[in-house]
């Protein structure tokens, strides 16, 4: 039996005026967030369009006073999922957490196109190699956690897990990263 | 737990972790602080993970985009697709159309700007990162629209779908232009 | 297409182009005022998109409903006479042009020039003017083969010498944004070259009848970047190049993997105007212009030699 269909509201200025709001003042932080994510530009420019797209939708169940960035970074994170489901074929998308990092390459990314040339030869490679090659999962805690600076709870609601998880997630990610980074960095001496 | 129990007692890895982030209850918070400043070997391992932390926030403000014009063009598109809100604006465009005498004065200060207002609100140079190709499109329709008969003469460049909307700022070399001898 | 100074004219145009991959129709309102040569264009029905575009000369006024604002452009090229001038030199130096036969169009007797590419004997392009007013009502350009790449054309048009000024009137209430302002180019492309800050290069091979157009030295974000044009007449090529850490967006126009010499490169399209991208002892390049994949590559090529 279908679910009752909501009644069709038209859309309405303030609808639109909330859309353009939050792109100017979020839609930064939400692509790069989804770039550190995807590790790829053409993913995140089509994450972050859906999840704008589902914001839209959704707008009247945003709570005022309540963090956007959080709402939106759960939608990003959701709509990541479910690609890394559908393309389950080439992409594996859990590592369990008990086995060896994915070595960098060995995690095939979702797109073709590799993080661009200009941010790998720039940065500290180590460090951005090391996170390109976590599982996602465990990528996607330690941005959270380091790069956005969220308490362990902000990551629980945005990934939809308990605390419990995100806190072995992340020492898990944690651990992992301090062998890769001096895997990659011992290879460029 | 006293001293002694406290320098006994090596944190793992996931309680380093936790104190960076400051996820620990404050009363082991503070145990942990007493046994890294006595116990050196602690201390390192804590220090490393305070750099990769660094080192992570450093490669993402380094590697930072803007978001780039063709998702935001995506996202309106979308929008309105799905029934945007046409009527008001379209009420509000009319509304506001007015007979004004007012192009000259909008070119003096639309120069103005761009000759003022452009270097201030930049503040000197900014590195970019990624240059939309809508731009080297835009601006290859405007270099040939001095030849007849271009194809990049009949429409404007503002008005194709998916346009940057001129939002690339930029400044022509006055110096290179000026100076070179006109045929 | 050009905007004539002695006629005025309100009309419906569409435009039609065909790239390899695909292609892209869009039909446009004009409505033209001689002779200060205002002109505004809008996508058809107003009512649905809502954006136009006002010009006077070189400076442009577009309106985005969207955002509430209006950004305002100049393109300096289009401020200079001379340029102009030489460029038609150019086109019939390269294009031997047959009239006929003649039709009407809306009415309206037209006369039938085909352009006829003096170097390789393909027809390049066929327009039909207005035998009284010299405005151009239809143009058509063509690939190697035959087949249409691009189709301008008005649907209708009438002429009218009472536009009324509202028409062309700013709407008020909207936020002037100052967007591309491009200064006069010069004609003098080697000059440019020489200034951009780095070894600039001027590509050895172009395609038989193409001469160094204009060009200037801009900055993108901070960035030092030569752009030189060339053309035959009617056909047009750009060529970008810099130095700096951008690197060329792509992903909106679909794009292929491609190689220059030994480097790889990107190849996309917009309609029938294609854009090569790649980098080559540390120098980024972009060439955009209305030629074949072909062409372009080869030009590429020569740049690396």
């Amino acid at each position: 039996m279908a679910a009752p269909r909501k009644p069709f509201e038209p859309p309405t200025q303030e609808q639109a005026d909330f859309l353009q709001r939050t792109i100017e003042q979020y839609g930064k932080a939400t692509y790069n967030f989804a770039l550190r994510l995807t590790q790829n530009e053409a993913d995140a420019r089509d994450l972050t369009q859906e999840a704008y797209i589902r914001v839209y939708r959704a707008w009247r169940s945003f709570q005022p006073g309540t963090s956007f960035l959080s709402w939106i970074y759960r939608i990003v994170t959701n709509l990541h999922r479910d690609e890394l489901r559908r393309r389950k074929g080439r992409y594996q998308e859990e590592i369990p957490e008990d086995n060896a990092p994915q070595a960098f390459g060995g995690s095939r990314p979702l797109a073709v196109e590799p993080i661009d040339e200009y941010v790998e030869s720039q940065m500290s490679e180590p460090v951005s190699k090391a996170l390109a090659a976590l599982s996602p999962d465990q990528r996607q805690v330690v941005v959270l956690a380091d790069i956005e600076e969220l308490s362990y709870q902000e990551i629980a609601e945005i990934a939809g897990c308990s605390i419990g998880t995100v806190r072995s997630r992340l020492h898990r990610a944690r651990h992992q990263l301090r062998k890769l980074i001096e895997k990659y960095s011992a290879s460029t001496k | 737990m006293t001293n002694d129990d406290a320098s006994r007692e090596h944190p793992d890895l996931g309680t380093l972790v936790d104190y960076l982030h400051r996820e620990l209850p404050p009363g082991s918070d503070a145990a942990l602080l007493a046994h890294l400043e006595s116990c050196r070997p602690c201390a390192v391992v804590y220090e490393e993970q305070a750099r990769i932390g660094e080192a992570l926030r450093m490669q993402a403000r380094a590697g930072e985009r803007e978001l780039p014009q063709g998702v935001v063009a995506s996202i309106w598109s979308a929008v309105e697709r799905e029934g945007s809100v046409q009527e008001s604006w379209w009420e509000r465009l009319t509304a506001a159309f007015r007979p004004v005498v007012a192009v000259p004065l909008l070119v003096a200060l639309a120069i103005a700007f761009f000759y003022f207002g452009v270097p201030a609100m930049h503040g000197g140079t900014a590195v970019a990162r990624t240059v939309d190709a809508g731009y080297l499109l835009d601006d290859h329709a405007a270099l040939s629209s001095t030849v007849p008969f271009s194809e990049s003469a009949a429409v404007p460049a503002s008005l194709e779908q998916d346009h940057p909307g001129g939002n690339q700022q930029w400044v022509a070399d006055a110096g290179a232009a000026g100076g070179a001898a006109t045929h | 297409m050009q905007a004539p100074s002695h006629v005025s004219y309100v009309g419906e145009m569409q435009t039609m182009r065909i790239g390899d991959q695909h292609g892209e129709v869009a039909i446009y309102r004009v409505e033209h005022r001689a002779p200060d040569m205002t002109r505004k264009w809008y996508l058809a029905p107003e009512a649905l998109y809502g954006d136009s575009t006002i010009s006077r000369g070189s400076v442009s006024f577009a309106v985005d409903v969207k955002r509430n604002r209006v950004v305002v452009s100049e393109n300096g090229a289009l401020d200079d006479p001379d340029v102009l001038a030489g460029n038609f030199d150019l086109l019939v130096k390269n294009y031997r042009a047959v009239f006929g036969p003649n039709e009407t169009f809306d009415g309206h007797p037209v006369r039938v020039i085909t352009l006829i590419n003096k170097y390789t004997g393909e027809t390049a392009m066929r327009v039909h003017v207005d035998a009284q007013n010299d405005l151009v009502l239809e143009r058509e350009r063509f690939a190697s083969n035959g087949s249409v790449v691009e189709e301008t054309r008005f649907e209708h048009i009438r002429y009218s010498n009472d536009i009324p000024p509202a028409v062309f009137a700013m709407p008020a209430k909207m936020d002037v944004v100052q967007g591309d302002a491009r200064t006069k180019p010069s004609s003098d492309v080697n000059a440019i070259a020489n200034t951009a800050g780095f070894a600039a290069r001027t590509p050895p091979y172009l395609p038989e009848g193409f001469v160094p157009v204009a060009g200037y030295v801009v900055e993108i974000n901070g960035v030092r970047t030569i752009h030189l044009l060339y053309s035959d007449g009617i056909r047009t090529v750009s060529l970008f190049e810099d130095k700096g850490p951008n690197s060329v967006d792509l992903q909106r126009y679909h794009p292929t993997a491609a190689a220059v010499g030994p480097d790889a490169a990107q190849s996309a399209e917009q309609g029938s105007t294609r854009l090569l991208v790649w980098t080559a002892a540390g120098v980024h390049y972009s060439l955009v212009g209305d030629l074949t994949q072909p062409e372009l590559e080869k030009i590429a090529d020569s740049l690396g030699e």
